[in-house]
Protein backbone atom coordinates (compact mmCIF):
# COMPACT_ATOMS: atom_id res chain seq x y z
CA UNK A 1 0.00 0.00 0.00
CA UNK A 2 1.30 3.46 -0.78
CA UNK A 3 0.75 6.36 1.59
CA UNK A 4 -2.55 7.46 0.02
CA UNK A 5 -3.91 3.89 0.18
CA UNK A 6 -2.75 3.60 3.79
CA UNK A 7 -4.87 6.64 4.67
CA UNK A 8 -7.86 5.45 2.64
CA UNK A 9 -7.65 2.04 4.29
CA UNK A 10 -8.88 3.56 7.58
CA UNK A 11 -12.09 4.64 5.84
CA UNK A 12 -12.86 0.96 5.33
CA UNK A 13 -11.77 -0.43 8.69
CA UNK A 14 -12.72 2.51 10.91
CA UNK A 15 -14.93 4.93 8.93
CA UNK A 16 -16.22 6.69 12.04
CA UNK A 17 -12.79 7.23 13.60
CA UNK A 18 -12.00 10.93 13.90
CA UNK A 19 -9.23 12.03 11.53
CA UNK A 20 -9.15 15.72 12.43
CA UNK A 21 -10.39 18.05 15.16
CA UNK A 22 -10.09 21.80 14.66
CA UNK A 23 -12.12 23.97 17.06
CA UNK A 24 -15.65 22.58 16.98
CA UNK A 25 -15.15 20.90 13.59
CA UNK A 26 -14.66 17.14 13.24
CA UNK A 27 -13.76 15.04 10.22
CA UNK A 28 -14.06 11.25 10.11
CA UNK A 29 -11.92 8.92 8.00
CA UNK A 30 -15.05 7.89 6.07
CA UNK A 31 -15.81 11.48 5.19
CA UNK A 32 -12.17 12.29 4.40
CA UNK A 33 -12.04 9.48 1.83
CA UNK A 34 -15.48 10.15 0.32
CA UNK A 35 -14.92 13.87 -0.03
CA UNK A 36 -11.30 13.68 -1.24
CA UNK A 37 -12.36 11.13 -3.88
CA UNK A 38 -15.16 13.42 -4.98
CA UNK A 39 -12.84 16.43 -5.15
CA UNK A 40 -10.25 14.40 -7.10
CA UNK A 41 -12.97 13.39 -9.56
CA UNK A 42 -13.95 17.02 -9.99
CA UNK A 43 -10.33 18.13 -10.55
CA UNK A 44 -9.73 15.34 -13.07
CA UNK A 45 -12.86 16.22 -14.99
CA UNK A 46 -12.15 19.94 -14.92
CA UNK A 47 -8.43 20.03 -15.67
CA UNK A 48 -7.79 16.78 -17.57
CA UNK A 49 -4.08 16.33 -18.24
CA UNK A 50 -3.09 19.69 -16.75
CA UNK A 51 -1.00 18.65 -13.74
CA UNK A 52 -0.51 22.15 -12.34
CA UNK A 53 -0.64 22.26 -8.55
CA UNK A 54 -3.73 22.96 -6.48
CA UNK A 55 -3.24 25.78 -3.97
CA UNK A 56 -5.15 25.43 -0.70
CA UNK A 57 -5.69 28.52 1.44
CA UNK A 58 -7.10 28.22 4.96
CA UNK A 59 -6.28 27.96 8.62
CA UNK A 60 -6.29 24.35 9.86
CA UNK A 61 -9.83 23.59 8.69
CA UNK A 62 -10.67 19.91 8.06
CA UNK A 63 -11.42 20.90 4.45
CA UNK A 64 -7.69 21.53 3.98
CA UNK A 65 -6.99 17.81 4.56
CA UNK A 66 -9.71 16.93 2.04
CA UNK A 67 -8.12 19.34 -0.45
CA UNK A 68 -4.59 17.96 0.05
CA UNK A 69 -5.73 14.38 -0.53
CA UNK A 70 -8.13 15.36 -3.31
CA UNK A 71 -5.28 17.07 -5.18
CA UNK A 72 -2.84 14.14 -4.94
CA UNK A 73 -5.56 11.61 -5.77
CA UNK A 74 -6.10 13.56 -8.99
CA UNK A 75 -2.37 13.41 -9.77
CA UNK A 76 -1.59 17.00 -8.76
CA UNK A 77 0.62 18.31 -5.96
CA UNK A 78 -0.82 20.79 -3.50
CA UNK A 79 0.56 24.10 -2.25
CA UNK A 80 -0.54 24.69 1.36
CA UNK A 81 -1.13 28.35 2.26
CA UNK A 82 -2.19 29.69 5.63
CA UNK A 83 -4.41 32.74 6.04
CA UNK A 84 -1.85 34.15 8.51
CA UNK A 85 0.24 35.00 5.42
CA UNK A 86 -0.30 38.51 4.06
CA UNK A 87 -1.98 38.82 0.66
CA UNK A 88 1.17 40.06 -1.11
CA UNK A 89 3.12 37.00 0.05
CA UNK A 90 0.29 34.74 -1.07
CA UNK A 91 0.23 36.53 -4.45
CA UNK A 92 3.98 35.95 -4.88
CA UNK A 93 3.60 32.25 -4.09
CA UNK A 94 0.69 31.94 -6.51
CA UNK A 95 2.70 33.73 -9.22
CA UNK A 96 5.55 31.22 -8.79
CA UNK A 97 3.47 28.05 -8.39
CA UNK A 98 0.85 28.98 -11.05
CA UNK A 99 -1.82 26.66 -9.64
CA UNK A 100 -4.71 25.32 -11.71
CA UNK A 101 -6.99 26.35 -8.87
CA UNK A 102 -6.92 28.12 -5.50
CA UNK A 103 -9.25 26.40 -3.04
CA UNK A 104 -10.76 27.91 0.12
CA UNK A 105 -12.43 25.67 2.74
CA UNK A 106 -15.83 26.78 1.38
CA UNK A 107 -14.81 25.77 -2.17
CA UNK A 108 -13.75 22.37 -0.88
CA UNK A 109 -17.11 21.84 0.82
CA UNK A 110 -18.92 22.67 -2.43
CA UNK A 111 -16.67 20.69 -4.77
CA UNK A 112 -16.43 17.55 -2.63
CA UNK A 113 -20.11 16.79 -2.23
CA UNK A 114 -20.72 15.04 -5.56
CA UNK A 115 -20.90 11.25 -5.94
CA UNK A 116 -17.43 9.80 -5.41
CA UNK A 117 -15.48 7.64 -7.80
CA UNK A 118 -11.89 6.49 -7.53
CA UNK A 119 -9.73 8.44 -9.98
CA UNK A 120 -7.02 6.52 -11.79
CA UNK A 121 -4.44 9.30 -12.08
CA UNK A 122 -3.05 9.45 -8.55
CA UNK A 123 0.32 10.95 -7.72
CA UNK A 124 3.03 8.34 -8.28
CA UNK A 125 6.16 7.78 -6.23
CA UNK A 126 8.39 10.18 -8.21
CA UNK A 127 5.69 12.82 -8.71
CA UNK A 128 5.51 16.01 -6.67
CA UNK A 129 3.17 15.51 -3.67
CA UNK A 130 3.36 18.96 -2.13
CA UNK A 131 5.23 22.20 -2.76
CA UNK A 132 6.11 24.13 0.34
CA UNK A 133 7.31 27.71 0.24
CA UNK A 134 10.11 29.00 2.41
CA UNK A 135 11.99 32.30 2.74
CA UNK A 136 14.35 33.11 -0.14
CA UNK A 137 17.32 35.46 0.23
CA UNK A 138 16.27 37.83 -2.58
CA UNK A 139 12.74 38.51 -1.32
CA UNK A 140 11.17 35.80 -3.51
CA UNK A 141 9.88 32.74 -1.62
CA UNK A 142 11.30 29.37 -2.75
CA UNK A 143 8.99 26.43 -3.48
CA UNK A 144 10.48 23.15 -2.24
CA UNK A 145 9.11 20.19 -4.24
CA UNK A 146 8.53 17.06 -2.15
CA UNK A 147 7.56 13.84 -3.96
CA UNK A 148 5.34 11.03 -2.72
CA UNK A 149 8.53 8.93 -2.46
CA UNK A 150 10.20 11.53 -0.19
CA UNK A 151 7.18 11.65 2.08
CA UNK A 152 6.78 7.86 2.20
CA UNK A 153 10.44 7.42 3.17
CA UNK A 154 10.02 9.93 6.00
CA UNK A 155 6.69 8.58 7.30
CA UNK A 156 7.81 4.93 7.14
CA UNK A 157 10.83 5.81 9.28
CA UNK A 158 8.71 7.69 11.82
CA UNK A 159 6.24 4.80 12.09
CA UNK A 160 9.05 2.25 12.61
CA UNK A 161 10.92 4.35 15.14
CA UNK A 162 8.01 5.71 17.18
CA UNK A 163 5.79 2.61 17.10
CA UNK A 164 2.57 4.65 17.09
CA UNK A 165 -0.48 2.65 18.16
CA UNK A 166 -2.85 2.31 15.16
CA UNK A 167 -6.17 4.06 15.89
CA UNK A 168 -4.79 4.89 19.33
CA UNK A 169 -2.94 8.17 18.98
CA UNK A 170 -3.89 11.83 19.10
CA UNK A 171 -1.30 14.08 17.49
CA UNK A 172 -1.04 17.70 18.51
CA UNK A 173 -0.85 19.98 15.47
CA UNK A 174 0.70 23.31 16.46
CA UNK A 175 2.25 24.40 13.15
CA UNK A 176 0.27 25.84 10.22
CA UNK A 177 0.02 23.48 7.23
CA UNK A 178 2.22 25.92 5.27
CA UNK A 179 5.11 25.06 7.62
CA UNK A 180 6.78 21.68 7.07
CA UNK A 181 6.76 20.66 10.74
CA UNK A 182 3.00 20.07 10.29
CA UNK A 183 3.77 17.35 7.74
CA UNK A 184 5.06 15.23 10.64
CA UNK A 185 1.87 15.32 12.70
CA UNK A 186 -0.46 15.33 9.69
CA UNK A 187 0.84 12.24 7.89
CA UNK A 188 1.96 10.22 10.93
CA UNK A 189 -1.57 10.75 12.21
CA UNK A 190 -3.45 9.93 9.00
CA UNK A 191 -1.42 6.83 8.14
CA UNK A 192 -2.02 5.35 11.61
CA UNK A 193 -5.76 6.06 11.71
CA UNK A 194 -5.15 8.51 14.53
CA UNK A 195 -6.67 11.89 15.36
CA UNK A 196 -4.98 15.16 14.48
CA UNK A 197 -5.84 17.88 17.01
CA UNK A 198 -5.16 21.36 15.63
CA UNK A 199 -4.37 24.35 17.81
CA UNK A 200 -5.53 27.50 16.02
CA UNK A 201 -3.78 30.88 16.14
CA UNK A 202 -6.60 32.29 18.33
CA UNK A 203 -5.74 29.72 20.98
CA UNK A 204 -2.02 30.47 20.83
CA UNK A 205 -2.79 34.17 21.30
CA UNK A 206 -4.82 33.48 24.44
CA UNK A 207 -2.85 31.47 27.02
CA UNK A 208 -5.92 30.70 29.16
CA UNK A 209 -7.74 29.15 26.17
CA UNK A 210 -4.56 27.44 24.99
CA UNK A 211 -4.05 25.47 28.22
CA UNK A 212 -7.73 24.57 28.31
CA UNK A 213 -7.50 23.25 24.73
CA UNK A 214 -4.32 21.32 25.50
CA UNK A 215 -6.02 19.75 28.51
CA UNK A 216 -9.03 18.75 26.40
CA UNK A 217 -6.99 17.48 23.46
CA UNK A 218 -6.24 14.01 24.86
CA UNK A 219 -2.91 14.23 23.01
CA UNK A 220 -0.57 11.25 23.06
CA UNK A 221 2.01 12.74 20.69
CA UNK A 222 3.22 16.29 20.96
CA UNK A 223 4.74 17.80 17.82
CA UNK A 224 6.03 21.37 18.05
CA UNK A 225 9.06 23.59 17.92
CA UNK A 226 10.98 23.72 21.20
CA UNK A 227 9.94 27.40 21.62
CA UNK A 228 6.29 26.44 21.85
CA UNK A 229 6.92 23.85 24.58
CA UNK A 230 9.22 26.30 26.38
CA UNK A 231 6.38 28.81 26.45
CA UNK A 232 3.94 26.19 27.77
CA UNK A 233 6.36 25.15 30.54
CA UNK A 234 6.05 28.57 32.21
CA UNK A 235 2.69 27.34 33.51
CA UNK A 236 3.29 25.02 36.46
CA UNK A 237 0.12 23.07 35.75
CA UNK A 238 1.56 22.10 32.37
CA UNK A 239 2.38 18.56 33.45
CA UNK A 240 1.09 15.00 33.37
CA UNK A 241 -2.03 16.18 35.22
CA UNK A 242 -2.97 18.41 32.27
CA UNK A 243 -1.95 15.93 29.56
CA UNK A 244 -2.31 12.47 31.17
CA UNK A 245 -2.15 10.51 27.90
CA UNK A 246 1.01 12.10 26.52
CA UNK A 247 3.65 9.52 25.57
CA UNK A 248 6.14 11.44 23.48
CA UNK A 249 7.32 14.94 22.63
CA UNK A 250 8.74 15.27 19.13
CA UNK A 251 10.77 18.40 18.48
CA UNK A 252 12.09 19.75 15.23
CA UNK A 253 12.71 23.08 13.54
CA UNK A 254 15.16 24.66 15.95
CA UNK A 255 17.64 23.92 18.73
CA UNK A 256 16.23 22.04 21.70
CA UNK A 257 17.75 23.39 24.91
CA UNK A 258 18.84 20.75 27.45
CA UNK A 259 16.92 22.64 30.14
CA UNK A 260 13.66 22.36 28.18
CA UNK A 261 14.13 18.61 27.72
CA UNK A 262 15.02 18.16 31.41
CA UNK A 263 11.95 20.06 32.59
CA UNK A 264 9.68 18.06 30.30
CA UNK A 265 11.07 14.77 31.62
CA UNK A 266 10.44 15.98 35.18
CA UNK A 267 6.88 17.12 34.49
CA UNK A 268 6.00 14.16 32.25
CA UNK A 269 7.89 11.21 33.75
CA UNK A 270 6.15 8.64 31.52
CA UNK A 271 6.79 10.48 28.25
CA UNK A 272 9.76 10.32 25.90
CA UNK A 273 11.46 13.41 24.51
CA UNK A 274 12.90 13.26 20.97
CA UNK A 275 15.13 15.78 19.26
CA UNK A 276 15.03 15.78 15.46
CA UNK A 277 16.78 17.70 12.71
CA UNK A 278 16.31 18.28 9.02
CA UNK A 279 15.67 20.99 6.44
CA UNK A 280 12.41 21.33 4.45
CA UNK A 281 14.45 20.21 1.40
CA UNK A 282 14.86 16.75 2.97
CA UNK A 283 11.22 16.32 4.10
CA UNK A 284 10.76 17.59 7.66
CA UNK A 285 13.40 15.59 9.57
CA UNK A 286 16.32 13.33 8.74
CA UNK A 287 17.97 12.60 12.09
CA UNK A 288 16.59 11.82 15.53
CA UNK A 289 17.63 10.92 19.04
CA UNK A 290 15.71 10.15 22.19
CA UNK A 291 16.80 12.56 24.91
CA UNK A 292 16.95 10.64 28.17
CA UNK A 293 18.75 11.22 31.47
CA UNK A 294 22.02 9.74 30.22
CA UNK A 295 22.12 12.07 27.19
CA UNK A 296 21.28 15.04 29.41
CA UNK A 297 24.08 14.16 31.83
CA UNK A 298 26.61 13.78 29.03
CA UNK A 299 25.91 16.75 26.74
CA UNK A 300 25.17 20.37 27.56
CA UNK A 301 24.41 21.09 23.88
CA UNK A 302 22.10 18.29 22.78
CA UNK A 303 22.82 16.11 19.74
CA UNK A 304 20.27 15.99 16.91
CA UNK A 305 20.80 12.27 16.50
CA UNK A 306 21.48 9.68 13.88
CA UNK A 307 20.29 9.54 10.26
CA UNK A 308 17.15 7.67 9.29
CA UNK A 309 17.93 4.26 7.74
CA UNK A 310 18.36 4.45 3.98
CA UNK A 311 19.64 8.04 4.08
CA UNK A 312 23.22 9.20 4.52
CA UNK A 313 24.14 12.27 6.50
CA UNK A 314 27.73 13.44 6.36
CA UNK A 315 29.83 16.50 7.01
CA UNK A 316 32.03 17.99 4.29
CA UNK A 317 34.70 20.68 4.01
CA UNK A 318 34.66 23.52 1.46
CA UNK A 319 36.13 21.20 -1.20
CA UNK A 320 33.22 18.79 -0.67
CA UNK A 321 35.41 16.12 0.98
CA UNK A 322 33.85 14.09 3.77
CA UNK A 323 35.28 15.01 7.16
CA UNK A 324 36.06 12.58 9.98
CA UNK A 325 34.22 12.66 13.32
CA UNK A 326 34.72 15.72 15.53
CA UNK A 327 35.54 18.03 12.62
CA UNK A 328 33.12 20.81 11.82
CA UNK A 329 31.83 21.28 8.29
CA UNK A 330 28.70 21.57 6.17
CA UNK A 331 25.96 18.98 6.73
CA UNK A 332 24.98 17.08 3.58
CA UNK A 333 21.98 14.77 3.23
CA UNK A 334 21.72 12.08 0.51
CA UNK A 335 18.77 9.75 0.13
CA UNK A 336 15.20 9.19 -1.03
CA UNK A 337 13.85 11.94 1.24
CA UNK A 338 15.76 14.68 -0.63
CA UNK A 339 13.56 17.09 -2.62
CA UNK A 340 13.48 17.43 -6.42
CA UNK A 341 14.56 21.04 -5.90
CA UNK A 342 13.00 24.49 -6.07
CA UNK A 343 10.00 25.06 -8.32
CA UNK A 344 10.98 26.95 -11.47
CA UNK A 345 14.44 27.78 -10.10
CA UNK A 346 16.98 25.54 -11.84
CA UNK A 347 19.72 27.99 -10.84
CA UNK A 348 19.01 27.70 -7.12
CA UNK A 349 18.43 23.94 -7.41
CA UNK A 350 21.73 23.30 -9.17
CA UNK A 351 23.59 25.35 -6.58
CA UNK A 352 22.68 23.06 -3.66
CA UNK A 353 21.31 19.75 -5.01
CA UNK A 354 23.61 17.20 -6.64
CA UNK A 355 24.04 13.55 -7.45
CA UNK A 356 25.94 11.55 -4.85
CA UNK A 357 26.74 8.04 -6.15
CA UNK A 358 23.36 7.80 -7.83
CA UNK A 359 21.38 9.31 -4.95
CA UNK A 360 19.92 12.76 -4.70
CA UNK A 361 21.88 14.91 -2.26
CA UNK A 362 21.39 18.34 -0.68
CA UNK A 363 23.97 20.69 0.79
CA UNK A 364 22.10 22.14 3.76
CA UNK A 365 24.18 25.24 4.48
CA UNK A 366 24.02 24.07 8.12
CA UNK A 367 27.23 23.58 10.10
CA UNK A 368 27.74 20.59 12.28
CA UNK A 369 29.92 17.69 13.32
CA UNK A 370 29.67 14.05 14.31
CA UNK A 371 30.66 13.15 17.84
CA UNK A 372 30.05 9.83 19.62
CA UNK A 373 28.13 8.75 16.50
CA UNK A 374 25.65 11.62 16.88
CA UNK A 375 25.23 14.61 14.63
CA UNK A 376 25.46 17.99 16.38
CA UNK A 377 23.97 21.04 14.68
CA UNK A 378 26.19 24.10 15.12
CA UNK A 379 24.52 26.98 13.27
CA UNK A 380 24.43 28.28 9.72
CA UNK A 381 27.17 28.94 7.21
CA UNK A 382 25.22 31.94 5.85
CA UNK A 383 22.95 34.55 7.41
CA UNK A 384 19.79 32.38 7.38
CA UNK A 385 18.22 32.09 10.83
CA UNK A 386 15.35 30.47 12.66
CA UNK A 387 12.85 32.29 14.85
CA UNK A 388 10.33 30.08 16.66
CA UNK A 389 11.26 27.38 14.14
CA UNK A 390 10.52 29.55 11.11
CA UNK A 391 13.31 29.82 8.58
CA UNK A 392 14.13 33.41 7.67
CA UNK A 393 16.56 34.88 5.18
CA UNK A 394 17.44 38.42 6.36
CA UNK A 395 17.85 39.29 2.66
CA UNK A 396 14.17 38.48 2.14
CA UNK A 397 13.16 41.02 4.81
CA UNK A 398 15.65 43.59 3.44
CA UNK A 399 14.31 43.23 -0.12
CA UNK A 400 10.76 43.78 1.13
CA UNK A 401 11.82 46.80 3.20
CA UNK A 402 13.60 48.29 0.19
CA UNK A 403 10.39 47.92 -1.81
CA UNK A 404 8.75 50.49 0.50
CA UNK A 405 8.97 54.04 -0.95
CA UNK A 406 10.11 55.60 2.33
CA UNK A 407 13.13 53.28 2.69
CA UNK A 408 16.39 54.04 0.88
CA UNK A 409 18.70 51.50 2.53
CA UNK A 410 18.01 48.59 4.85
CA UNK A 411 20.03 46.02 6.77
CA UNK A 412 18.36 43.30 8.85
CA UNK A 413 20.20 41.42 11.56
CA UNK A 414 19.18 39.04 14.34
CA UNK A 415 19.01 40.24 17.93
CA UNK A 416 21.03 37.70 19.89
CA UNK A 417 20.20 36.97 23.54
CA UNK A 418 21.80 34.15 25.53
CA UNK A 419 23.57 32.98 22.37
CA UNK A 420 20.39 32.54 20.33
CA UNK A 421 18.50 34.71 17.84
CA UNK A 422 15.45 36.14 19.64
CA UNK A 423 14.06 38.60 17.10
CA UNK A 424 15.04 40.74 14.12
CA UNK A 425 16.32 44.30 14.06
CA UNK A 426 16.16 46.50 10.99
CA UNK A 427 18.58 49.34 10.36
CA UNK A 428 17.01 51.83 7.99
CA UNK A 429 18.09 54.91 6.07
CA UNK A 430 14.96 56.80 5.06
CA UNK A 431 14.43 58.30 1.60
CA UNK A 432 13.61 61.75 2.93
CA UNK A 433 13.24 63.96 5.98
CA UNK A 434 10.40 63.33 8.40
CA UNK A 435 8.85 65.00 11.41
CA UNK A 436 7.56 61.72 12.80
CA UNK A 437 8.94 60.16 15.99
CA UNK A 438 10.97 56.96 15.83
CA UNK A 439 8.09 55.08 17.38
CA UNK A 440 5.61 56.36 14.78
CA UNK A 441 8.06 55.50 12.00
CA UNK A 442 8.58 52.02 13.46
CA UNK A 443 4.86 51.39 13.66
CA UNK A 444 4.34 52.68 10.14
CA UNK A 445 7.12 50.53 8.63
CA UNK A 446 5.93 47.44 10.52
CA UNK A 447 2.39 48.03 9.26
CA UNK A 448 3.56 48.37 5.66
CA UNK A 449 5.86 45.38 5.94
CA UNK A 450 3.05 43.30 7.46
CA UNK A 451 1.22 43.65 4.13
CA UNK A 452 4.14 41.89 2.45
CA UNK A 453 5.60 39.46 5.00
CA UNK A 454 4.28 37.03 7.62
CA UNK A 455 4.34 38.26 11.24
CA UNK A 456 7.28 36.05 12.22
CA UNK A 457 9.45 37.87 9.63
CA UNK A 458 8.72 41.38 10.92
CA UNK A 459 11.62 43.12 12.71
CA UNK A 460 10.69 44.06 16.29
CA UNK A 461 13.25 46.83 16.52
CA UNK A 462 13.92 49.57 13.96
CA UNK A 463 17.02 51.73 14.17
CA UNK A 464 17.10 54.83 11.98
CA UNK A 465 20.41 56.13 10.61
CA UNK A 466 21.37 58.99 8.33
CA UNK A 467 24.05 56.82 6.66
CA UNK A 468 25.38 53.30 7.17
CA UNK A 469 28.98 52.70 8.24
CA UNK A 470 31.15 51.22 5.47
CA UNK A 471 33.93 48.64 5.51
CA UNK A 472 37.33 49.30 3.92
CA UNK A 473 35.92 47.75 0.71
CA UNK A 474 33.11 50.26 0.62
CA UNK A 475 30.39 47.76 1.59
CA UNK A 476 27.87 48.33 4.37
CA UNK A 477 29.54 47.27 7.62
CA UNK A 478 26.88 44.82 8.82
CA UNK A 479 28.98 43.57 11.71
CA UNK A 480 29.35 47.10 13.11
CA UNK A 481 25.63 47.71 12.79
CA UNK A 482 24.85 44.44 14.58
CA UNK A 483 27.31 45.29 17.36
CA UNK A 484 25.58 48.62 17.92
CA UNK A 485 22.36 46.93 19.06
CA UNK B 1 2.26 51.31 45.61
CA UNK B 2 5.04 53.81 45.14
CA UNK B 3 6.42 55.50 42.06
CA UNK B 4 9.47 53.24 42.22
CA UNK B 5 7.26 50.21 41.64
CA UNK B 6 5.54 51.87 38.66
CA UNK B 7 8.91 52.82 37.23
CA UNK B 8 10.28 49.28 37.59
CA UNK B 9 7.21 47.74 35.94
CA UNK B 10 7.43 50.17 33.04
CA UNK B 11 11.14 49.45 32.61
CA UNK B 12 10.38 45.72 32.43
CA UNK B 13 7.58 46.22 29.91
CA UNK B 14 9.80 48.55 27.83
CA UNK B 15 12.60 46.01 27.87
CA UNK B 16 10.36 43.08 26.83
CA UNK B 17 8.41 45.13 24.25
CA UNK B 18 11.71 46.59 23.01
CA UNK B 19 10.49 50.19 22.90
CA UNK B 20 10.82 53.18 25.21
CA UNK B 21 7.46 54.42 23.95
CA UNK B 22 6.03 52.38 26.84
CA UNK B 23 7.58 54.90 29.28
CA UNK B 24 6.03 57.87 27.50
CA UNK B 25 2.57 56.55 26.66
CA UNK B 26 0.74 54.63 29.38
CA UNK B 27 -2.25 54.05 27.08
CA UNK B 28 -0.20 52.36 24.37
CA UNK B 29 -2.24 49.38 23.04
CA UNK B 30 0.47 46.75 23.51
CA UNK B 31 -1.18 43.82 21.73
CA UNK B 32 -2.72 45.87 18.92
CA UNK B 33 0.68 47.44 18.20
CA UNK B 34 2.14 43.88 18.30
CA UNK B 35 4.57 44.96 21.00
CA UNK B 36 3.37 42.01 23.09
CA UNK B 37 2.37 38.58 21.81
CA UNK B 38 2.06 35.22 23.59
CA UNK B 39 5.79 34.58 23.79
CA UNK B 40 6.52 38.15 24.91
CA UNK B 41 3.72 37.93 27.50
CA UNK B 42 5.25 34.80 28.96
CA UNK B 43 8.69 36.46 28.91
CA UNK B 44 7.22 39.40 30.83
CA UNK B 45 5.69 37.01 33.39
CA UNK B 46 9.11 35.46 33.98
CA UNK B 47 10.77 38.86 34.35
CA UNK B 48 8.07 39.98 36.82
CA UNK B 49 8.58 36.86 38.91
CA UNK B 50 12.35 37.44 38.93
CA UNK B 51 11.95 41.12 39.87
CA UNK B 52 9.05 41.05 42.35
CA UNK B 53 8.74 37.37 43.28
CA UNK B 54 5.20 37.51 41.92
CA UNK B 55 4.12 34.31 40.19
CA UNK B 56 1.49 34.71 37.46
CA UNK B 57 -0.20 31.62 36.08
CA UNK B 58 -0.51 31.81 32.26
CA UNK B 59 -3.47 29.41 32.46
CA UNK B 60 -5.39 31.97 34.53
CA UNK B 61 -4.17 35.03 32.66
CA UNK B 62 -6.60 37.45 30.96
CA UNK B 63 -4.92 39.30 28.11
CA UNK B 64 -7.27 42.27 28.44
CA UNK B 65 -5.77 43.01 31.87
CA UNK B 66 -2.41 43.71 30.23
CA UNK B 67 -3.69 45.67 27.23
CA UNK B 68 -1.77 48.87 28.07
CA UNK B 69 1.18 49.79 30.35
CA UNK B 70 -1.32 51.42 32.75
CA UNK B 71 -3.42 48.26 32.96
CA UNK B 72 -0.33 46.12 33.60
CA UNK B 73 0.62 48.37 36.54
CA UNK B 74 -2.94 48.21 37.93
CA UNK B 75 -3.09 44.41 37.54
CA UNK B 76 0.27 43.89 39.23
CA UNK B 77 -0.64 46.25 42.08
CA UNK B 78 -3.80 44.22 42.66
CA UNK B 79 -1.86 40.97 42.65
CA UNK B 80 0.77 42.38 45.04
CA UNK B 81 -1.98 43.47 47.47
CA UNK B 82 -3.58 40.00 47.37
CA UNK B 83 -0.19 38.38 47.95
CA UNK B 84 0.80 40.79 50.74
Amino acid sequence: MNLIEQIDHWALTAPNAIAHISGDKRLTYGELRRRSDALAAHLTERFGNNRSPIAVLGHREPQMLIAFLGAVKSGRPYVPLDTVLPQQRIDKILAISRPALLLSPEDVTKLSSSAPFVPATRVQRDDPFYILFTSGSTGEPKGVIITLGCLEHFVAWMLREQKFVPLGETFLNTAPFSFDLSVMDLYCSLTTGSTLFSISRDLVANPKMLYRALGNSGSTTWVSTPSFAQMCLVEEKFSEGMLPRIRRFLFCGETLAAQTAARLLERFPRAQVWNMYGPTEATVATTSVRIDRSILEKYSALPVGRAMPGTDVFVVNRAGETLPANEQGEIVIAGPNVSLGYLGRTDLTEAVFFDHFGRRAYRTGDQGRFHDGFLFFEGRMDSQLKLSGYRIEPGDVEANLLALPSVREAVVTPVIKNGAAQSLAAFVVLSGQTERSHFELTQSLRRQLAERLPVYMLPRKFVFRDVFPLTANGKVDRARLAQSL
Amino acid sequence: MNAGFHEKVLQLVASVAETDEVLANLELPLYECQLLDSIKTVELMIRIEEEFGLKISPAEFERENWGTPRRIIADLEKRMRVNA
